[in-house]
């Protein structure tokens, strides 16, 4: 009698280890980048890393997915230069193409080194805003052309200088982070605004603490991007993404300091005032070699996020998505 | 240890769902295209689950015979959430007898699914999943009910509907070896009950006159536990060598409720309001706020004699109450005979049901997916009379086809890192069916 029974009873728990017994497809669009990644779950493509150039090293990239496509920018530094470049990918199951120069530096302000892009889209318009100098440039495109860069800085900060800048589109406003010295700060301003300044026009732009602070788990800011989704029940949510450096227990002066990437979240009205930003309690990415510089975007149903780490000698743009 | 540790873990975290197929698509087809409204309509074996004073109703034995598939269609954020088909061969007895006067009938009913005879699955606390779905839609169920005529025309009559329950155990003696885990010298005993549960389910039954009748069924309410424990006694070190730890042990014992049914009072009017128009209509009352937290407990007990300090066992989690509330619920069932000659005669049926969800708007740390249900459901039936010395009495072909409609019901988590989000969920559940009905 017991034999039987304990055939049902295997019937039973054979569910728990098949995993056909499991829901499939359980909600991922809403939930964001703020639960960790596997390196190379559901990825096709090489990944880790999907741009990797033996003469260049690629850092702090941004994304704008159509569809299956994307399209990234990147900080490239090569020898001594310092400037964006851009690579597309046409399909999801096609590689990236060549990495080609974006933008060079050429104004006196931007102090021959470009680096940071954070690209919006509006429309059939791409603003790419980027740092120089320290500074806050900005830069527009139309249906696929050439980007044109505003003459001045868009926004420096009157005490420190600005290492590193995240965008991204709220309605008709674009709302940027930066990261000032250690602090992370937050401004916004409307498209025609934007419109107006990439054309030359004079902008005054005030920025404010962002709301976030250090996570327990690091001890400094390297780097910040911005997204901003709907969820699946018709409210924003906007997730700050950052590099940041780890406790260094045993510093010989020879090894990078270590890092992680981290996010933190918040529901956004559609108009005014956010509340403060929601940190997890632990990092979402701490699997590559000094991973930094991430970003995120919404890709097939998951979320795919972007990032550089250390590919040799050299730092190369890795991918994750959570399908 | 650790693959015990695992399994434990995995068995530890059960869900919790509606009890039984039978509450989630109705018994037969005649049942189901009428929407269930079958309280004070029901007169054949249906009875046994619809209302069991109603087996005493009619003087011919009956036996039916029939198939149902249902296929639910559920989803979340709009991708399919996979929830398993619901199909089984559902076969039904109803033997009424007199001594002089008195008049009762014996019934039973059986529904056999043909994937599982029975499967329950155990998924974590936070893992998004349709409970009212999942495990219920795929259990066997049994039933056996008396009634008797009290007076003509009203009946009583009640039963037990049986279940059963996991309890298992398995035993591992002996001697781990840590450095060559292969050298382990282990004899395992499993010893597993699968103990059987009752529920009561009673009901009573007025004709009032040939063309009204009224019924109340009340189902009562049971849970079923999953109760799993492993144990490991032995000694650890290496073969040959003196034990490192000796008479060490690991316990972990789960327990769960995997599988919850509410108490339903279920009452019923079925009327001829035309000569051949026949309208049944029920309100049932559900109370789902006894739905018990979905979630497992998890008792680990390890010695491991001087190390036993460097051990720390972590307390087990406990979960806020799902707050599921009490529902009630309407059917409503039309049945029109459209064609009657000598030796056949058709009817047309169909039937609606609005199933109110009584899952609170999902805002912490689960993802119980649900929504409110409108169920249309429509039925023909044939019945064949005169077939020869074989079969004297009347033969009925009953097929349905039912579509239960669950609307995109918003899920807005009150923590933005919330690992699931905010969700929609919705969906389709459609089945068909076919019911044989014979008398003798």
């Amino acid at each position: 009698m017991r034999a039987s029974w304990l055939s049902l009873l295997l019937t039973g728990c054979g569910a728990l280890s098949s995993g056909s017994g499991a829901p499939t497809n359980a909600p991922a669009s809403g939930v964001g980048p703020t639960v960790p990644f596997d390196q190379t779950a559901g990825l096709t493509w090489s990944a880790p890393f999907i741009i990797q150039d033996p003469a260049r090293a690629c850092a702090h990239p941004s994304v704008i997915a159509d569809g299956e496509a994307l399209d990234l920018w990147v900080g490239i530094v090569q020898g001594e230069a310092r400037y964006l470049g851009h690579a597309r990918l046409d399909a999801f199951d096609k590689g990236f193409g060549e990495l080609e120069d974006a933008l060079r530096p050429s104004a006196p302000w931007e102090q021959n080194a470009l680096s940071s892009p954070a690209v919006v889209r509006a429309t059939d318009e791409r603003f790419l805003f980027y740092l120089g100098g320290g500074q806050v440039g900005l830069a527009r495109a139309t249906a696929g052309g050439a980007f044109e860069r505003r003459a001045t800085p868009l926004y420096a900060d009157p005490r420190d200088p600005i290492l590193s800048i995240g965008a991204a589109l709220r309605g008709d406003r674009v709302r940027i982070v930066l990261l000032v010295g250690d602090r992370i700060d937050e401004l916004e301003l409307g498209l025609e605004e934007v419109r107006s300044a990439a054309g030359g026009g004079g902008v005054a732009l005030t920025a404010h603490p962002a709301g976030i602070t250090l996570p327990s788990w690091a001890v400094a800011f390297l780097d910040v991007s911005l997204r901003i989704e709907r969820t699946p029940a018709g409210r924003l949510r906007e997730d700050l993404l950052f590099g940041a450096a780890l406790p260094n227990p045993i510093d010989l002066g020879v090894q990078p300091i270590p890092t992680a990437v981290g996010a933190a979240t918040r529901y956004l009205p559609d108009t005014g005032d956010a509340p403060t930003f929601e940190l997890p309690a632990a990092a979402i990415l701490t699997g590559p070699p000094y991973p930094r510089g991430p970003v995120a975007t919404s890709y097939r149903g998951g979320v795919l996020l972007l990032y550089s780490a250390r590919s040799g000698p050299r730092d190369a743009i890795g991918v994750a998505l959570r399908p | 240890m650790r693959r015990l540790l695992v399994l434990g873990a995995l068995c530890a975290s059960a869900t919790v769902a509606r009890a039984n197929p039978l509450d989630v698509y109705g018994f037969g087809s005649r049942g189901a295209a009428l929407g269930g409204a079958m309280t004070a309509a029901t007169d054949d074996t249906g009875a046994n689950y619809y209302n069991p004073a109603a087996l005493v109703r009619g003087h011919d034995i009956r036996i039916d015979l029939g198939y149902r598939y249902a296929q639910p269609k559920l989803t979340m954020n709009g991708r399919d959430n996979g929830v398993e088909a619901s199909r089984g061969t559902a076969i039904g007895l109803d033997a009424p007898a007199h001594i002089g006067a008195f008049r009762f009938a014996f019934g039973a009913l059986l529904w056999l699914p043909d994937q599982h005879l029975t499967r329950v699955r155990s998924l974590a606390y936070q893992t998004p999943r349709f409970p009212l779905y999942e495990n219920p839609t795929q259990q066997l169920v049994l039933q056996a009910n008396l009634a008797i005529q009290i007076v003509r025309g009203l009946y009583v009559g009640g039963g037990l509907t049986y279940m059963s329950r996991t309890q298992g155990q398995v035993f591992l003696e002996g001697s781990v070896a840590v450095s060559d885990p292969n050298a382990s010298a282990l004899t395992g005993k499993v010893d597993v009950d699968l103990k059987a549960v009752r529920y009561p389910q009673v009901g009573a039954l007025w004709e009032i006159s040939s063309r009204v009748a009224v019924g109340l069924t009340y189902r009562h309410t049971f849970s079923l536990e999953l109760d799993q424990s492993f144990r490991i006694d032995g000694n650890i070190g290496n073969p040959g060598m003196t034990p490192v730890v000796e008479g060490g042990h690991f316990i972990a014992r789960a327990v769960s409720r995997d599988l919850f049914q509410p108490w339903q009072l279920q009452g019923g009017v079925s009327a001829h309001l035309l000569r051949d128009v026949h309208v049944s209509m029920d309100l049932a009352y559900v109370r789902w706020s006894d739905f018990p937290v979905p979630a497992s407990r998890l008792d680990l007990d390890v010695d491991i004699g001087q190390f036993n300090s460097m051990l720390k066992i972590p307390k087990g989690r406990t979960y806020p109450p799902p707050g599921f509330h009490d529902i009630v619920v309407p059917r409503l069932g039309v049945e029109a005979r459209v064609l009657e000659k000598d030796r056949v005669a058709l009817d047309v049926r169909g039937g609606y049901v609005y199933e109110p969800t009584p899952v609170p708007e999902q805002i912490g740390e689960s993802s119980f997916a649900d929504a409110d249900k409108h169920t249309f459901s429509a039925g023909l039936g044939v019945t064949l009379s005169r077939l020869g010395a074989v079969l004297p009495k009347p033969l009925a072909l009953d097929v349905h086809a039912a579509l239960t409609y669950l609307p995109d019901r918003v899920n807005r988590k009150v923590d933005p890192r919330d690992p699931v989000g905010d969700f929609v969920a919705g969906g389709l559940v459609p089945q068909i069916g076919a019911t044989l009905r014979s008398r003798f």
